[in-house]
């Protein structure tokens, strides 16, 4: 059994790196665009706020599956031409980007409407007022949700071995399809899994400490 | 290959029911549906030149396979694809370039290969596609390949090792296979009485064998020559191979020289001159010798 | 009492007219608060006096009529124009204006310090150290040097109150708002805030204050305005509007007030 784990080892690496690599793009890219879009869609006029409303429900109601394949086949028709690697990154950030979409706005909103005022009080501009007083205090409502947010990203990038990009899903399959022995393959990719999510954990709860730290309920 | 389900595990979907978000969704998805059938629709149309000087003028040939499934195609020790798919594939290549080099190989899940082909993103995919009415409908195949069949994997610590102890054994012999929805009737075929176990991959199927949840692994033929050739001590044949499915390559249709083209290229090298690197896929993967090739009436 | 009059008006309402849906909620309102005068405004809920002071603080806008600070137009780029201003210009002009509120609203992610000074390091442009100095200035001189470094959930609602009075003030603006900033505390607490408050007003700080505290208002105001539905219905010196009131809905609104505070 652990013979074969570590002989499997060396033939996995790459395949991590792209999951590593997937995962990364896609929280970051979700990060960016979803803070964007959800600060908007908290403050700005409804004719803005419901397109980026049918967005991001849209995106979160189809299975991810469907939206990779559609991503994969339907951007080249359009004359857009994608990497099978840039396809399904694109797929799962618009997914995740859904989500932070809605994250930001809960965040947002759970902040008394009365500390907006007292900000514009004493003068500070809109972003201003973002920076100095609703960032600070939303980060403890949104940390929660979106470091979820973060790991089912880590999970899901097994899913782009669906559209043939190497990541460490099927770089385990490719050793099972030639040692015909999935047991110490599955195991040892559940442990590369656990641990890499272990490290998230670590990391969140540090961040969750941080900010719990400076907000007193 | 027997056919298969679509992948089991998809992560569930986290639909938002709920009056105006439903809707709002439901309009969103009507109009990403819209957008996917235009696609579609562009894609169908095929565009006048043949695929063959498409490929030529390109220099090299794009193919759809897998890299999971030994001996068809899989990544070796030093990580390089091989199997007989790839090798049917260097035979195209050398056939349009003098190099079994040039050509590039695009990785896919056995549920994109008939998609792949009508997006256009292969120009070929020869990943053991079992031919039939069904599939010819949607592409057009290759001559067949291989013949493919069905046979019983058991191992030396096996309740019953041979073919006629697992039907003596009757109800008590525990066969796995691959989950579709011919797989029950595949069993019967062979062992009547037999219990049967579906999983959902090739390699779960055998591994259910070796922890002894199974009696005999119902698999490929080629998967058991190869398990029992590459390592006699974990496996064993138990004598008894049945069906024949035909294997080819799949193309996209209304291209009848890029067909031609491959069907003469597969032609000359399982029954012409051109041979030698058919016969050596032939036996490396398959460990079948070469038939002997007569001259004068045509064998095809 | 007696205020320094400028010859103009530091905040000057004109003809404030805001609706809510198919509600009216100020009918015309006309008003001048001079240089250095404290000016009570008092009414029945749903008289309209919250509203007024946040339409002049620009944080709702308005349907008709002019509010200005010192000439300039606040909410809109000219008087009835319809055209609001943009954020950065409102921005500008809120410096100008401070404001306290009936549920404090302290920043509660920052200290009584930081709290202050904020508004004086990112809107005044201060560096750190000067707005910090400026800041412990003020939060001494409302009676809060040794609670600097505590954050608002360590204070009582006195304390928190006046931090916000002197997160106000720091700003050094043109106009302080005051809106009933001492209802939501437990009535032990109140004197301390009032007590500041008329500290300010005697070193000449123009202010526009809503509250039902008639004590103060008696004492410490030097006009008296009553709202009623949406409108101006009496005003005048404390002595006259809370003294003798001429029309019979002031009459009972006082006796309800007195009957509570008494």
């Amino acid at each position: 059994m652990i013979d074969a784990m570590i002989y499997a080892l060396p033939f996995l690496w790459d395949g991590f790196l792209i999951t590593l690599a997937v995962s990364g793009i896609v929280v970051a890219a979700s990060l960016a665009l979803g803070l964007v879009f959800g600060v908007i869609l908290a403050f700005g006029p409804v004719w803005i706020g419901l397109p980026i409303r049918v967005f991001a429900d849209t995106v979160r109601a189809i299975p991810l599956i469907v939206l990779i394949f559609t991503v994969y086949y339907g951007l080249p028709a359009l004359q857009v031409p994608l990497s099978p690697f840039w396809a399904a990154v694109a797929a799962l950030a618009a997914f995740k980007t859904g989500h932070v979409i809605e994250i930001v706005r809960g965040a947002i909103t759970s902040i008394h409407p009365g500390q907006m005022e007292a900000a514009k009080s004493i003068g500070l501009t809109f972003l201003e007022r973002l920076v100095y007083v609703v960032f600070p205090q939303a980060v403890r409502c949104f940390l929660p949700p979106w470091i979820n947010s973060v790991t089912d990203s880590v999970k899901g990038s097994a899913l782009v071995s669906l559209v043939g990009v190497v990541d460490l899903m099927m770089a385990i399959q490719q050793v099972i399809g030639r040692t015909y022995q999935p047991m110490p393959l599955y195991i040892l990719g559940a442990m590369i899994y656990i641990a890499v999510n272990a490290a998230l954990s670590v990391a969140s709860r540090r961040l969750e400490a941080r900010f719990a730290a400076t907000v007193a309920t | 290959m027997t056919e298969r389900k679509d992948r089991p595990d998809a992560p569930a979907a986290e639909a938002d029911i709920g009056g105006r978000r439903g809707a709002l969704a439901a309009l969103g998805a009507a109009a990403f549906v819209g957008m996917a059938a235009t696609a579609e629709k562009a894609a169908a149309q095929a565009p006048r030149e043949s695929l063959l000087r498409t490929v030529i003028s390109r220099g090299r040939l794009i193919v759809g396979t897998g890299s999971t499934n030994a001996p068809w195609h899989f990544e070796d020790e030093r990580g390089q694809l091989t199997g007989m798919d790839i090798a049917m594939a260097r035979i195209l290549a050398s056939g349009l370039f003098d190099d079994p080099n040039k050509v590039e190989f695009v990785r896919q899940d056995p549920a994109q290969r008939i998609p792949n082909i009508n997006t256009g993103r292969v120009d070929i995919v020869i990943q053991f596609m079992t031919i039939n009415p069904q599939r010819a409908q949607l592409v057009a195949f290759s001559r067949p390949y291989y013949a493919e069949g069905v046979a019983l994997l058991t191992s030396p610590r096996s309740r019953f090792k041979t073919y006629a102890e697992l039907r003596a054994a009757g109800a008590q012999a525990r066969a796995s296979v691959l989950q579709n929805a011919g797989a029950d009737a595949l069993v019967k075929d062979a062992l009547p009485d037999a219990q049967v176990m579906q999983l959902d991959t090739q390699a779960n199927v055998i591994q259910a064998m070796e922890s002894g949840r199974a009696d005999v692994a119902v698999v490929d033929l080629s998967t058991v020559r190869w398990l029992v050739r590459r390592t006699p001590d974990r496996y064993v044949d138990a004598g008894h191979s049945y069906r024949s499915q035909l294997y080819g390559a799949a193309m996209r249709q209304s291209d009848p020289d890029w067909l031609n083209f491959v069907n003469a290229v597969f032609n000359v090298n399982m029954f012409g001159h051109v041979s030698e690197a058919y016969d050596a896929a032939m036996k490396e993967f398959f460990n079948i010798d070469p038939r002997p090739r007569t001259p004068g009436f045509p064998p095809i | 009492m007696t205020a320094g009059r400028d010859a103009a008006p530091v905040l000057s309402v004109r003809g404030l007219i805001k609706r809510f849906g198919t509600t009216t909620v100020l009918d015309g309102v006309d008003l001048d608060v001079a240089r250095g005068e404290v000016l009570v405004v008092i009414g029945a809920s749903g008289s309209g006096k919250t509203t007024l002071l946040r339409c002049v603080n620009a944080l709702v806008p308005y349907d008709a009529g002019s509010i200005t600070l010192e000439g300039t137009e606040i909410g809109y780029t000219a008087p009835n124009s319809g055209v609001r201003r943009g954020d950065r210009a409102l921005a500008r002009l809120r410096a100008d204006i401070g404001m306290v509120f009936q549920m404090f609203n302290l920043f509660p992610h920052l200290t009584a310090r930081q709290n202050v000074a904020l508004g004086l390091r990112v809107t005044r442009g201060m560096p750190r150290r000067e707005a910090e100095a400026r800041a412990e200035h003020w939060l001494a001189r409302v009676g809060l040097a040794d609670k600097m470094d505590n954050l608002p959930s360590a204070l009582s609602g006195g304390q928190q109150q006046r931090v916000g009075i002197a997160r106000a003030v720091a700003m050094e603006p043109k106009l302080l708002l005051l809106d009933e900033i001492t209802s939501a505390l437990d009535p032990e607490l109140v004197g301390e805030v009032l007590d500041v408050v008329r500290g300010l007003a005697r070193d000449g700080m123009t202010m526009l204050m809503v509250t039902h505290e008639m004590g103060f208002a008696r004492d410490a105001g030097h006009r008296v305005v009553f709202m009623d539905a949406g409108r101006i219905a009496e005003e005048g010196p404390p002595r006259e509007v809370l003294g003798h009131p001429r029309s019979e809905r002031l009459r009972r609104f006082l006796r309800r007030i007195e009957l509570r505070t008494e």
